[in-house]
């Protein structure tokens, strides 16, 4: 890209216009965002239900699946005008390379596809057609049930990871729901694109769905939130515990007591290495690496810390030696993106503490990039579980016995997210069994940790099921 | 070859006293060869980067340890006359950093040479009032032993300290404040900068304001930290002025870490001696180096341009004389701003230390 380019982070209903904007610069891309007033926002909503009831509600959940199949779809084909424009701006944007770009996209959205959705709600409801209409129960004479979706979601995001926004935009499609997506400063861009992308395929969605931005914290726009989180039917937020606890506390100051808020915080994840599965090092590591490389580490379901048990046919030393080696073969095909300077601070400070106690005689070991910070591991013997300023920064740390983690893990019991996991079939569910009462919600193997399938049960929560309304018909 | 370490003390206390410009660098380099011997830790950690005393040429090649070290190991070079604590994180998961000081003298000299070139080139003494812990209160922390030490040697009169187990007690320094407007001779508060902070939130509920002597100043460190408190320079000095009466150019902003022997001070006090106003920024002590490197190569940046910091403090002889912090900022005029968030935070972490006596309230 050689000339600056300006591109709008945002997408706003027909015919509704903002009136002022202002710019957000990213390297070469300036990104215009309008700047609401009460009265703008306020029309927005008003067209969103109207949208809503005249058309969203009156589509079959199948005919929504398939817009959504189509959309996909196209974003899929490199040729897509709307993959091209994510492909070119997201790596200024985000600061991710752009082959990081190319794979996060497709790893993202390629799960959307019909059969998968349709799994997902077969699971979630049950009987798909419920969110159609009336459906009998196992007591059909007795009482029917049907599954009605709010009328507007409101969807704050964050920007750490592009193409969040669309699975939060595909679940609300599925519920029949408006959307009011409050894009993130940090990446405003991608929740417009899809957009776009869907109201190509179905220009009726074009007034069903919109992308405001406004400043955060609850007290900077407290008219824009009470219209946004006083008149949605569920909120949901994604981002920092501050972020999100302030949408929450936005929900229910302007909201009612029927308004539903599902809020997405801090996360952490690990992966647990069982000694068995040292006897091909190589692909354990490989698998391992790819777990930490993807989104730069920037992700809730990045791993912060490999706990390799001892008494394989390797030293977990040995692990961290080869995992090491992985990450210098991904820099060279999967880039590590840009880091801030706090950032590359931090890896500094952590890489030369852990190099100087290596120096004072204790058992650590240090694997770095040779050049600046694209990736280090850092062998201890120390279990503490330490955060990783992420971006390619991980503490590979020996453990007689797996199960010895989840005493290390109490303190953290209420950010753990996602544990990979390399056991043989025999111990696996005794293992997923530790962790899921140590506060895991997801327990995948390594190299899948970066793959959650459609409708995975992010935070504990159902992908659609706790976003609808049942209700009940009790036959006469 | 290493010497007595006595005869390293005092060559530095000699420099810090009379400090030349060609002197820093042969001096440097023999107290990186004291610390490479008599510092175990340090020693080994800078053999891993193959660098020794007869390797290494200049000042700029000593190797620096991160500040976060001192949270995992002891890095004096003996015996300590005293140790201070970093106060850590208020959720308590992160470690202590721990700075021994086998040589308070040099502590001493160092502080006081520098505060009276930067907040009393004008004055011998004056009134103090002090914004933060005693060292009774605050036994483990450096910043309350530097400003016992500057109270001891510059205050005139009894010395009021206004932190206590409760917090700040604002209504005794209101008090305080009233009866020194009267005085001809100014006054100089000292102290930390969400103390000062908390103090401009009472003076407003009180609807109160002073105006101090001319010539009164004040030393403020800290800054906010990473805590929610969204205000910029320009607006706390505009407040300092409406509540304390005191002008922006006699608001001394000290940068210093419990890792590091010497401190930093803003030029104002002394361009307005001077009658000059060039740019606030931080000026470094002659014995003191800082440099300011590429975040992510560690590459030396020309004058200007914005990088992570790094210290070279001849004070640090007891430990170590180089220090790699997180803190940003870049070279300005003959010294350097902070522009970047002040990782000092869990360095230093005084400011978090009253804030935590705020939320006990």
């Amino acid at each position: 890209m050689n000339n600056a380019l300006t591109l709008d982070g945002f997408y706003l209903p027909p015919p509704i216009k903002a009136q002022t904007f202002t710019n957000l610069k990213f390297g070469p891309i300036e990104i215009r965002m309008p700047i609401l007033t009460a009265t703008t926002l306020s029309d927005v909503v008003n067209h969103l239900l109207a949208a809503q009831e005249r058309f969203l509600a009156n589509q079959s959940t199948a005919t929504l699946i398939d817009i959504v199949n189509t959309a996909v779809a196209n974003w899929m084909k490199p040729n897509d005008p709307f993959r091209k424009m994510a492909e070119e701006t997201l790596p200024p944007i985000t600061g991710l390379s752009p082959a990081m770009i190319h794979l996060g996209l497709n790893r993202m959205l390629e799960g959307y596809r019909k059969d998968a959705l349709l799994k997902v709600l077969a699971i979630e409801i049950g009987n798909i057609d419920r969110l159609d209409h009336f459906c009998p129960t196992s007591e059909p004479s007795y009482r029917w049930t049907r599954a009605i979706g709010p009328r507007i979601t409101t969807s704050v995001l964050s920007g750490n990871i592009p193409a969040l926004g669309a699975v939060e935009l595909i679940a609300t499609l599925l519920t029949k729901s408006a959307w009011l997506c409050k894009v993130s400063s940090e990446e405003p861009l991608f929740a417009p694109l899809f957009i776009q992308s869907l109201v190509q395929v179905e220009p009726r969605l074009a007034y069903c769905l919109a992308a405001v931005w406004w400043p955060g914290g609850n007290p900077k726009s407290p008219s824009l939130e009470e219209i946004a989180f006083g008149r949605s039917e569920l909120v949901t937020a994604t981002g920092t515990d501050e972020a999100v606890k302030s949408v929450h506390f936005a929900t229910n100051e302007f909201g009612s007591v029927a308004t539903r808020y599902i809020g997405y915080g801090h996360r952490v994840s690990l992966g647990l290495i069982g000694r068995e599965s040292l006897d091909d090092l190589k692909s354990v590591a490989q698998r391992a690496a790819m777990d930490l490389a993807m989104y730069d580490q920037r992700g809730c379901l990045s791993p912060h810390v490999f706990y390799v048990e001892t008494g394989g046919s390797f030293f977990p030393r040995q692990f961290a030696k080869s995992l090491a080696h992985e990450l210098s073969r991904i820099e060279k095909v999967l880039p590590r993106g840009a880091v801030d300077t706090p950032t590359s601070a931090r890896i500094h400070q952590i890489r030369s503490v852990a190099e100087i106690r290596q120096a004072d005689g204790e058992e650590v070991i240090v694997f770095g990039s040779e050049t600046g910070t694209l990736w280090t591991v850092i062998y201890e013997a120390d279990p503490t579980f330490i955060l990783s300023p992420l971006y390619r920064t991980v503490r590979v740390k020996p453990i007689t016995d797996l199960a010895r983690v989840f005493p290390l893990l109490d303190a953290w019991r209420p950010y753990l997210q996602s544990a990979g996991i390399a056991v043989p079939n025999s111990r696996l569910v005794s293992l997923a069994e530790g962790l899921a009462r140590a506060g895991f919600n997801r327990i995948t193997a390594v190299g899948r940790m970066q793959e959650p399938p459609p409708g995975w049960a992010q935070d504990g929560r159902h992908f659609i099921a706790d976003r609808i309304r049942w209700v009940d018909l009790e036959m006469p | 070859m290493p010497v007595h370490p006595n005869i390293i003390y005092d060559e530095v206390l000699d420099f810090i006293r009379k400090p030349t410009e060609s002197g820093f660098e042969p001096l440097a380099l023999k107290v990186f060869a004291h610390q490479f011997v008599h510092n175990p830790s340090y020693g080994n950690y800078c053999r891993s980067r193959h660098k020794t005393p007869e390797s290494v040429a200049s000042w700029r090649e000593i190797p620096a340890v991160p500040t976060d070290a001192f949270k995992e190991i002891d890095l004096a070079c003996g015996p300590a006359e005293r140790v201070f604590y970093t106060s850590g994180t208020s959720q308590g998961r992160v470690k202590r950093g721990k700075h021994s000081i086998p040589k308070l003298e040099i502590y001493r000299e160092s502080a006081l040479l520098n505060f009276s070139a930067h907040l009393l080139p004008d004055l011998p003494k004056l009134k103090i009032l002090i914004l933060a812990g005693s060292p009774a209160l605050w036994p483990e922390s450096s910043l309350s032993h530097m400003i016992d030490l500057v109270s001891r040697e510059f205050g005139n009169e009894d010395v009021s300290w206004f932190m206590t187990e409760q917090g700040l007690d604002t209504d005794r320094l209101a008090a305080s404040l009233s009866e020194n407007c009267d005085r001809s001779s100014p006054v100089i508060l000292l102290g930390v900068t969400l103390a000062f902070y908390r103090f401009l939130e009472y003076a407003r509920s009180q609807k109160i304001s002073f105006r101090l002597p001319p010539g009164s100043r004040i030393m403020d460190t800290g800054g906010f930290k990473g805590r929610k408190i969204q205000i910029s320079n320009i607006e706390l000095y505009r407040q300092y002025e409406d509540v304390f009466g005191i002008p922006e150019t006699h608001v001394v902003n000290e940068y210093g870490m419990t890792e590091m022997c010497s401190q930093f001070y803003d030029n104002v006090l002394i361009e307005w001696m001077n009658g000059t106003s060039r740019p606030r920024h931080k000026r470094v002590p002659p014995w003191v180096r800082t440099l300011i490197l590429e975040p992510d190569s560690l590459e030396e940046l020309p004058p200007g341009t914005i990088g992570i910091l790094r210290h070279y403090d001849l004070a640090n002889c007891g430990s170590v004389l180089a220090l790699q912090t997180e803190d940003v900022g870049r070279t300005k005029l003959d010294g350097f701003e902070i522009t970047g968030r002040l990782a000092g935070s869990e360095s230093r972490g005084c400011s978090l230390l009253v804030e935590d006596l705020f939320r006990s309230q």
